[in-house]
This record gives structure tokens, sequence and C-alpha cells, in this order.
């Protein structure tokens, strides 16, 4: 961890490897949330300049901060979606997985991982569960979107979430 | 179904922070008695965080970069903390062994002090009583109901008499005058003191 604590004590160069290492997998998820360049550029900047004014907000005690920059990521672009002030603290999440993001190989095959769990799954189920992670809606507005229960959509995400799980435990 | 099975559902959905409503509140209530539960939120949580590494798409611009960097070196930062090596380093003994010479340390200047405040309250005892002292000596001598009786040899006749006691140092003066003449009008005992 000692990029964060460079981080902490101000070494900009100590920012500007963090930012190699992570600022694609950022840049992705905004991407994929916005849809748009702009936009996700901007959530790319909020992300890592947050954690240049706030440094101690990340635990490294209790998560890793790949992981952890996905998630603050994620939530960010979904309040620029859904238009509305951000409702979580960064110190608030936290949030601990299983692979070793800082390292680069490694999250490679995380990511084939996720990717082939995801294709694996019944379309329906994989659906619901983007449109909850992506797109930030409820299980209500997936219902009211599918035409479908909204204990199938519940289920759905639950179960996708459970098979996504068996893949890192296998 | 138990209450875990119950709830199963809406704690993905919690996890992924889509869960509003009646049903957050009835899920959060739930989980502040159970562990169980708890775990496995924070369990999902991990879970809904590898969602991130689906996403795919080009490298951010080159001029995302720059951009960072200008505004990191021209955003001041409040407060530089020195890096530490490792938080490993504290060292709990040595926490206690500190405490242990400050209690010490606390304990013996609270017995000193404790010995000077009954000093100083022996020494107000004494001062409380010698003013007490001099108050009734000051009373008895200037008190207007005080009879003042010169004793003197038999058949003297009583003598005009005046006393003036001085304290130069504190320039404190009490004259006490017995028998005197009564003196005309426009006319006035006078006491010169001259240093």
């Amino acid at each position: 961890m000692s990029l964060v604590w460079g981080i902490r004590s101000g070494d900009e160069g100590a920012m500007a490897t963090l930012y190699d290492r992570y600022s694609s997998l950022v840049y992705a998820v905004a991407l994929r949330v916005l849809g748009e360049t702009g936009a996700a550029e901007d959530v790319l900047q909020e992300v890592f300049m947050q954690l240049w004014r706030n440094p101690a907000a990340f635990d490294s005690g209790r998560g890793n901060l790949g992981a952890w920059l996905g998630v603050i990521t994620r939530n960010r672009a979904i309040d620029g979606l859904r238009k509305r002030r951000p409702e979580t603290d960064i110190a608030d999440v936290v949030v601990s997985v299983e692979p070793d993001m800082a390292d680069a190989a490694e999250r490679s095959r995380a990511m084939e991982k996720v990717r082939g769990a995801l294709v694996g799954m019944p379309e329906a189920q994989r659906s619901a569960l983007e449109m909850a992670y992506f797109e930030g809606l409820t299980h209500t507005e997936i219902a009211a979107k599918t035409g479908e229960p909204l204990g199938t959509i519940k289920t759905r995400i639950r179960a996708g979430l459970q098979a996504l799980r068996k893949v890192f435990e296998a | 179904m138990s209450a875990h099975q119950q709830f199963a559902d809406d704690l993905a959905l919690l996890a992924l922070g889509t869960l509003q409503g009646d049903e957050r509140v009835a899920l959060e209530k739930h989980m502040e008695g159970c562990p169980a539960c708890r775990r496995e939120l924070e369990r999902l949580r991990g879970d809904t965080a590898l969602l991130a590494l689906s996403a795919s798409g080009p490298k951010p611009p080159q001029r995302s970069r720059e951009r960072l960097l200008k505004a990191i070196a021209q955003e001041p930062r409040a407060k530089k903390i020195p890096a530490r090596r490792s938080s490993s380093n504290f060292k709990p003994w040595l926490a206690a062994v500190a405490f242990l010479l400050l209690a010490g340390f606390f304990w013996r200047q609270s017995d000193r002090l404790a010995q000077r405040v009954a000093q100083l309250q022996d020494e107000s005892v004494q001062q409380q009583a010698q003013l007490e002292r001099a108050r009734e000596v000051v009373s008895t001598l200037t008190s207007t109901d005080a009879m003042r009786v010169t004793l003197v040899a038999a058949q003297t006749p009583p003598q005009p008499q005046g006393k003036a006691i001085y304290v130069r140092e504190r320039a404190s003066l009490i004259f006490l005058a017995s028998n005197l003449v009564s003196l005309p009008p426009q006319k006035a005992y006078e006491l010169w003191l001259i240093r």
C-alpha cells in the first residue's frame, strides 16, 4: 500500500502511478454507465481528485483499492445518470474482494472470469443484474421495464450474484 | 421460511444500492440483530464490486491524465501527512508502559498537591485568627461606647493628655486624647507629623 501512503504524503508521482494502474478500469465503468465520453472523463477526474483530496477515506485495512475505486466510480456515475446528488460518502464504502486488483495479470484473469460468468448466465438473469448495476435501476423499475413480476426480478439478481461468487470460489 | 431466507433477495438489492423505502427500512432493522445477514451483505458487496471488471472499452484519452496531474499540482494540500513505514510498528506493550509511567507521575504530582493544599489551609486558619484579634483591638479602641479610664496617683487633678501611635512604614496613626480643655470657636488642636 505504499502508493496510498505516497498520496497521503502529497506525492504527485504516486498519484500518477496509481492513475496509470486504475484509470482504464475507472473510465470503463464510467463510460459503461454514462455512455458518453465527456461525462465519463469528468467522473474519472472526480474520482481521482477525491482520492487526492481525501486519501484517508480509503482504509487499506478493510479492502482493496481497485475494487474500492470501481465501487466509487459506479456510484458517482449512477448519481450523474440519475441527476441526483451523491448519496454515499466515499469513506463509508468498504469492499473486499478476492483477486488482487493491483496486479495487472491477476486483474486481467479476474476480468475474464467475470465476463465468462456473465456470458454463462441465462439472458434474463444477466440482463437484470446489469440493469441494476450499470443503470442503477431498482427491482421495481426493472419489473416495469421488462414486464416481469417483482419477485422474479429480485431472485434473478440474487442468483446472478451467487453465480459470480461461485466462479471465484471454484 | 426463515428470516434469513425472507431477506436473502433484499440483501442482494441492498448490496447493489437499489433497495428503497419500507423494504430497506425493514431489512436494516433486521440486520441490527442479525450478524449472519451483516456478513452476507459484506460478501454480496464484494460480489457486486466484481461486476466493475465486466466493463470494457477504450483507454481514457491522454488529455485526462494531463488534466488530472495539472489539477493535482494546483490543488493545495491542507496537510501533508508524513509517510509511515507501517501501522504494524505500533507496539501495545509500549503504550501500556507509557500509560503506567504517566499514571505514576500524575499520582505523585497529585500527592504533592494535596500536601501543599493542607499546608495552605493551616496558614489560612492562623491568619484568620490573627486578623480576628487585630479587629478586636481596633474595635475596642475605636468604639464610641468604650469607657476610657486613666489611672493616676491619688489627688492628682485630671491632666490633659494625648497619645499618638504612629507606624511610619504603614503610614498608620492612632491618636487618643483625654481631658483636653475646650477651645474657643475658630480654634482647633493640630497634630503635626513631620517625616
